[in-house]
């Protein structure tokens, strides 16, 4: 599914919103200025998904997987790949270090990274959108890309979309780029863009008011 | 809790909300090892289970029913209040220990010196009872020991790091400190080749010397390699280069060792040029290393092949360039395939080492094609059948190649007035005595201070200048004979190290040629021939 340049705007808008949330919190957690910036926003469908990320990350990857329910519900991810994921543990931990394998107090950072930046991104769609969604404890998966894109098909014959939101982590004059990943049934994928259709007129009605 | 959203707020009833039901605290009290602790939407403690007690050292019935904020003062609104907010609006949160340290300070385990607090990881999640939010769950997990264990990993990565890197220092120095007596020793061969003495046991017992001194410096140079890798310090002058061309440079180097074991060498090598992006001397050491290596580990009359060829990669695109070198000598185990490459790793630890070595070579043999942005590959069926290495580099398409100028051994160069500077007399002495046989005036000195005076006021033609000197480094000298107008005259560094960069020093002293002990006697004359002729 594609969505329309004004659907695609809204969605860069709300995220651009809950990005720079993320940031202010990971900046007061760890007293470092971190940015946080959305190179890019689309929507595929799932079986597409594999190659659309393929874009920014390959090989292993390092997951943390949130499951939200509501009025619309579905699978949140943080998608970074390994080096990725261990750079920007070092990053935001201070560690003296470089890592090359995530152990298990790294895994825990990232786990928590991934749940203010999904939690921040779902509750600034919840809140804007007015609805309102409940989440599971995140979890870290460290697999293939391939078998993470598997696991979402596995078992399932409902349709799903995939929106991905490209984030590029800004710490200390370096960068690392990783993956917000929605993966929505298509029922509530058509709400969500009702919903997203909705703010959006209602933010143009306003701009036009003034 | 001021902050806290009003009551009865409801989630969706479709699809179930997420989150644990507050019935469920009790039994998980007894499967669980972690810290419970329940409150309802005014944070007002509504559960703790035994741990919870047993590390506060209170009874539930001394908690429940205060305000979280008031039991445990480091829930300010400053910090943790807000995942409690977040948790009231059905969102669940993970603190880490890295980035919070603990939630909730409690006494470490009784075996944990460490940390003053209880190190932890929590979860805060909904507490959903009938469809709503009926307050928060706290989960504690004590993480001390594992958090001890990492970190006293870390500060073994850490020491170990630094042991590695005194290491390196130390075989820099240790290479460097074997260079000066060297330089002397191949300073009194030289003249005693020049003195004329024909008698055969002092020309035998010459080339002796000759040979063993040949052979330290190598190990020397081996030495410094290494530790110039390990420390990220080997710089690389890549220019486009015939592959061929390099492997005659290896092969004329390698040769007197191939013969000295009477093998049979063949060498294929095509007629097209082979170019590469690379720095020439080190591909060639690399090569010759390899053919090293084969003449070394190959029983006398064996058979040693060095083919240079073009190939595709595996993806069947990239076209490289190939250099392999096969024997059928020792072997290698397959067993111990992998750790060929390893520093300081020698297969032939348990035999009688009459090859000696340090297991530098294919160690250096790797990082030089790593570095090249190449690959490097063993071979071989088994012990006592011979092996195979097989050099891998990108191959350069549309380039000339660059050539290197051969130094002229026959190259004589008119009398100068030579001003030699040396805190090592032995060093200094031999240097002048081999410059005088050739006809050059020299004097020597071995002081700083000395140098400068003597310099200034015979306007010397050459200056051989050792670097590290007392008082004054060689770059200091050399910069206030610049400043006092020696401007014509031809100042040449000596160091023990290979490099500028390995002596620390990171300065241009104006320096017209660095040397490295010992000094090249045909390098040098090649040198002044050049400096001298383009004056």
């Amino acid at each position: 599914m594609i969505l329309t340049n004004d659907q695609q705007d809204a969605v860069t808008e709300l995220v651009n919103i809950a990005f720079s949330r993320t940031a202010a919190a990971l900046s007061d957690l760890t007293g470092d200025r971190v940015e946080l910036n959305v190179p890019e926003v689309f929507a595929c469908p799932i079986d597409q998904l594999q190659s659309a990320l393929a874009k920014y990350v390959s090989g292993d990857v390092a997951t943390v997987h949130q499951i939200f329910g509501g009025a619309v519900s579905g699978d949140a991810f943080l998608l970074l790949d390994v080096e990725g994921a261990a750079k920007l543990v070092q990053l935001l931990a201070k560690g003296d270090v470089p890592i090359q394998q995530l152990g298990s107090s790294d895994r825990e950072v990232l786990a928590e990274i991934g749940n203010i930046l999904l939690n921040a991104s779902l509750g600034v769609f919840g809140d804007l959108l007015q609805v309102r969604f409940t989440f599971a404890v995140p979890r870290l998966q460290l697999e293939s890309l391939g078998a993470m894109v598997a696991s979402l098909t596995m078992g399932t014959v409902e349709i799903r979309h995939a929106l991905l939101v490209g984030a590029r982590f800004v710490i200390r004059a370096s960068n690392v780029t990783g993956c917000l990943v929605l993966v929505l049934g298509v029922t509530s994928f058509e709400l969500f863009i009702a919903e997203v259709d909705a703010w959006a007129k209602g933010m143009m009605g306003e701009g036009d008011n003034e | 809790m001021n902050d806290a959203p009003s009551s009865n707020t409801t989630v969706p009833s479709r699809p179930a909300p997420i989150g644990l039901s507050s019935a469920l605290l009790t039994d998980l009290d007894i499967v669980a090892d972690w810290g419970l602790l329940a409150t309802d939407r005014d944070l007002k403690i509504t559960f703790v289970n035994s741990w919870l007690e047993r590390q506060t050292d209170r009874t539930a019935d001394s908690l429940l029913g205060h305000s979280l904020l008031e039991i445990f003062a480091s829930v300010t609104p400053d910090n943790q209040l807000n995942y409690y907010r977040q948790a009231l609006e059905g969102r669940t949160a993970v603190l880490s220990q890295r980035l919070h340290n603990f939630l909730i300070p409690l006494p470490p385990p009784a075996t944990q010196t460490r940390f003053e607090f209880m190190q932890q990881t929590c979860r805060i999640i909904p507490l959903i009872d009938a469809g709503e939010i009926s307050g928060t769950l706290t989960i504690i997990e004590d993480v001390t020991e594992r958090v001890a264990y990492e970190t006293e990993l870390r500060e073994r990565v850490t020491a170990l790091r630094e042991a590695d890197q005194h290491k390196d220092e130390f075989l820099a120095m240790l290479a460097h400190e074997l260079r000066n007596p060297l330089a002397p020793i191949s300073n009194a061969v030289q003249i005693l080749r020049m003195s004329g003495l024909n008698n055969p046991m002092v020309e035998a017992a010459r080339d002796v010397i000759e040979r063993q001194v040949v052979h330290m410096v190598r190990l020397v140079d081996d030495l410094l390699d290494v530790s110039r890798v390990s420390r990220g310090k080997i710089q690389l002058q890549k220019l486009p280069i015939d592959l061929c061309a390099v492997a005659r440079q290896a092969i004329e180097t390698s040769r007197p060792l191939i013969d000295s074991h009477r093998h049979h060498f063949e060498v294929v090598l095509p007629n097209e040029l082979v170019l590469v992006e690379g720095d020439f001397v080190r591909l060639a050491q690399l090569i010759s290393n390899l053919l090293n290596n084969a003449a070394k580990y190959t029983d006398p009359e064996g058979q040693i092949s060095l083919f240079v060829e073009t190939s595709y990669g595996s993806d069947h695109r990239t076209e490289q360039a190939i250099v392999r070198v096969c024997d059928n000598g020792r072997g290698i185990d397959p067993s111990l395939r992998d750790r060929l490459f390893t520093l300081f790793y020698q297969a032939d630890r348990n035999l009688d080492r009459s090859e000696g070595g340090l297991g530098i070579g294919l160690a250096l043999v790797k990082s030089l094609a790593d570095l090249h942005g190449g690959t490097i590959q063993a071979e071989s069926p088994g012990r006592g059948l011979g092996s195979e290495f097989i050099l891998r580099l990108p191959l350069l398409k549309n380039a000339m190649p660059m050539t290197l100028a051969k130094p002229d051994s026959s190259l004589t160069i008119q009398p100068l007035k030579f001003l030699v500077v040396d805190d090592n007399t032995d060093s200094a002495e031999s240097m002048a005595q081999l410059l005088r046989a050739d006809g050059h005036t020299v004097s020597t000195t071995y002081d700083a201070h000395k140098a400068i005076e003597i310099a200034l006021q015979e306007r010397s033609a050459v200056i051989l200048l050792d670097l590290g000197l007392p008082e004054l480094t060689g770059y200091e000298v050399c910069r206030i004979l610049r400043q006092s107008g020696l401007s014509e005259s031809c100042i040449i560094a000596m160091s023990g190290y290979a490099s500028k960069q390995d002596d620390g020093v990171d300065e241009e002293a104006a320096f017209d040629a660095h040397f490295l002990k010992p000094v090249d006697y045909e390098r040098l004359k090649n040198v002044l021939n050049e400096h001298f002729q383009s004056r």
